[in-house]
């Protein structure tokens, strides 16, 4: 639409220090690193910042209290800031409507017919993207090597993918010499056929993700590990919900809980120590240690 | 088949005269005691918020007692009550406590089961039964509000110290054996007045107190360390702006009419808070707005650790405290029981209230609250 597009730094040191100090105490983890990076933005100097109100994006679910008062929390703990472009996000009731608060933004700064035609190529290009995910998986793969341990890792996108907050964690499961599989690499029919297991539907969308995943990947993976931030409303559910499921189906589970704590040294110890578990338990025919029991006790 | 349900106040008085009248064998748990708390603490997950907990170890006491079937409430999200039946489901089989459960969800949301459960519960008193126990439950309900409304009214007030408490408690228990209509209503007329005559006649006018926050941790005396009886000693008046009554109103009778909007609420948040957040985060925000309007003395909102939608309000709350020069302090309540500091943290905020009252910080609008 001829905007010119600025996006923040990738998180660091600066950005989650800033946000801890603008937020208050107890909100979790991503909305503090979210006000780290609209401070980093409103630096650059920036005309318009682009923050919705997320209040759905699937039928009849919600993504989580916070996103839908993103722009209010915003607003509020921050000051100085330029306009927000903040249209509502509500697919609650079916997924047009979503079309067509992105088109409504749009229109504000090009004729509609060309807002209209931004939005079918940006989602074009997403399904793209998300198509070429689930390709690269590795169910579809040819070469995987047999030895090498499966690992399901589990959490909200912004912890997966964010290299600073999640302490490079699939990185350095990957330099383990671990396949690493995550909920994206599924098609979302089958997450949502897989969450069919769960006695009360879940109404978060990420939840469902999460749980549906864990549920597809217990048969796959040899083991599942859990990130989870430090004070997440849905997470305290859904990762307790995804630690009972694997405990009773006897699959190694490790949760990592992430806060501002930046030390990786004990998170490091915790991944090694599980993939060691890991190890030995295919070196002794997959007799794992019960819960909360070593396998060399007598 | 013996009914146990987790604790929100005074809710029990409502839930035991609806059951009792559909002729169900109820077990009502034991108070919510620090032995709740750590049994519910020891088995739920760690980050979740404070009213799971508490529910937990209501059933578990509730189950020691010999209860075989839990009832709770449902939901729909965005807030986590929604899942509440659902986890402390699997908590408690994980226990190897197999309880049947019978949870009031939507009808939408799991049709065979509301027809399987809520049904039979019907019919087994029979419809007659059914109109009475609801009829007496929403007396019951209007009337430990209006009892407690009182309390709230009388307690900065009165003459002999904590003697409000003592008939207030008196007054529910003989509320409990009531069970005709036209008794509620005489019996809760006749306490009210028993509460005001322990009103001292020159005794001062009291600083006035909104508390507005998440529902449960304003209802349950447990949760909030006693909260309003606390405010109520140090000579506040304090006005609870969540209402079992009004919510069942909104939520149950008029939405399922498409009568109810919260208009008159996004109107008060304007330029706060846009919309729902779920829970009662609006009306946290909402509320403060129109409590500031009406020369509260100061607000104090309340909500546990980790709350979704309390947390968008606490975040919104200090720059309404500034805009409409309101002390704001928000209380987070978790398993931590230590009074001492709860009460230091009241003590010093109401003596700010009543400074302010005086005019000695009313125009320093930097140190108007800390939270």
């Amino acid at each position: 639409m001829g905007l010119q597009v600025v996006i923040s730094d990738q998180t660091n040191k600066a950005i989650l220090d800033y946000g801890v100090k603008a937020a208050v105490d107890g909100i979790c983890l991503p909305v503090k690193v979210y006000l780290g990076h609209v401070h980093n933005l409103v630096s650059k100097g920036v005309d318009f910042l682009f923050i919705p109100y997320i209040v759905s994006v699937e039928k009849a679910e919600y993504i989580c209290p916070k996103f839908m008062g993103l722009p209010d929390i915003i607003r509020n703990c921050l000051d100085d800031l330029p306009p927000l472009l903040s249209p509502t996000i509500d697919g609650r009731r079916g997924t047009s409507k979503v079309m067509w608060s992105y088109i409504k933004l749009g229109s504000r700064f090009a004729p509609l017919h060309k807002a209209f035609e931004a939005y079918r190529q940006a989602t074009a290009q997403q399904c793209r993207y998300e198509q070429q995910l689930v390709n690269n998986s590795l169910d579809n793969r040819a070469q995987c090597s047999p030895n090498s341990l499966v690992i399901a890792v589990l959490g909200h996108e912004y912890l997966l993918h964010d290299e600073f907050i999640s302490m490079g964690i699939i990185k350095r499961l990957q330099q383990a010499g671990c396949e690493i599989m995550t909920a994206e690499q599924i098609d979302p029919g089958t997450i949502a056929g897989h969450s069919c297991f769960l006695k009360k539907r879940m109404f978060w969308t990420s939840g469902k993700r999460i749980l549906g995943s864990a549920h597809y990947f217990a048969a796959k993976a040899d083991g599942i590990v859990s990130l989870m931030s430090f004070a997440c409303g849905t997470d305290s559910m859904t990762t307790d919900l995804v630690d009972r499921y694997c405990h009773r189906n006897q699959i190694p589970h490790l949760v990592i809980s992430l806060d501002e704590h930046t030390g990786q040294t004990g998170v490091l110890t915790r991944i090694e120590a599980f993939l060691d578990l890991l190890k030995r338990g295919k070196q002794h025919e997959n007799h794992l240690s019960p819960y909360g029991k070593p396998v060399h006790s007598n | 088949m013996k009914i146990t349900f987790p604790h929100m106040g005074n809710l029990y008085i409502a839930i035991e005269a609806l059951l009792s009248e559909l002729k169900f064998d109820l077990i009502i748990p034991p108070p919510s005691s620090k032995r709740t708390l750590t049994l519910g603490t020891k088995y739920s997950p760690e980050t979740i918020c404070l009213p799971l907990k508490l529910g937990v170890g209501n059933f578990l006491e509730g189950i020691e007692l010999g209860a075989d079937t839990g009832l709770m409430v449902g939901g729909r999200g965005p807030c986590r009550l929604g899942y509440y039946a659902a986890l402390q489901q699997e908590i408690l089989y994980d226990l190897g406590k197999e309880i049947e459960f019978i949870v009031l969800d939507h009808p939408k949301e799991d049709f065979v089961r509301f027809k399987s459960q809520i049904i039979p519960l019907i019919k087994a008193g029979g419809v007659k039964a059914l109109a009475k126990g609801l009829a007496l439950a929403w007396e019951k309900l209007v009337a430990v509000e209006k009892l407690e409304r009182t309390a709230h009214y009388v307690r900065p007030r009165e003459a002999r110290p904590k003697a409000a408490t003592q008939v207030l408690n008196r007054a529910l228990q003989k509320l409990r054996h009531t069970n005709t209509v036209g008794g509620i209503r005489k019996l809760c007329r006749q306490e009210c007045d028993h509460l005001r005559d322990l009103i001292d006649r020159n005794a001062q006018e009291p600083l006035k107190v909104g508390v507005v926050g998440e529902i449960y941790t304003i209802l349950e005396p447990f949760a909030n360390l006693d909260l309003e009886e606390r405010l109520g000693y140090l000579g506040v008046e304090v006005l609870r702006t969540v209402s079992l009554v009004q919510w069942l109103k909104n939520n149950l009778i008029l939405s399922s009419l498409g009568l109810y909007s919260n208009r008159w609420l996004r109107i008060n948040a304007r330029g706060y808070l846009h919309a729902s957040v779920g829970g009662h985060g609006l009306e946290s925000v909402a509320r403060t707005v129109a409590l500031a309007g009406q020369g509260y003395d100061g607000i104090i909102h309340i909500l546990p650790f980790t709350c979704m939608p309390e947390i968008v309000a606490q975040c919104i709350l200090p720059n309404v405290s500034v805009d409409y020069q309101i002390p704001v302090l928000s209380l987070v309540v978790d398993e931590h029981t230590g009074e001492t500091g709860f009460q230091t943290r009241l003590e010093a905020f109401v003596d700010l209230l009543s400074r302010r009252g005086q005019g000695g910080l009313q125009h320093d609008s930097a140190c108007i609250s800390w939270s």
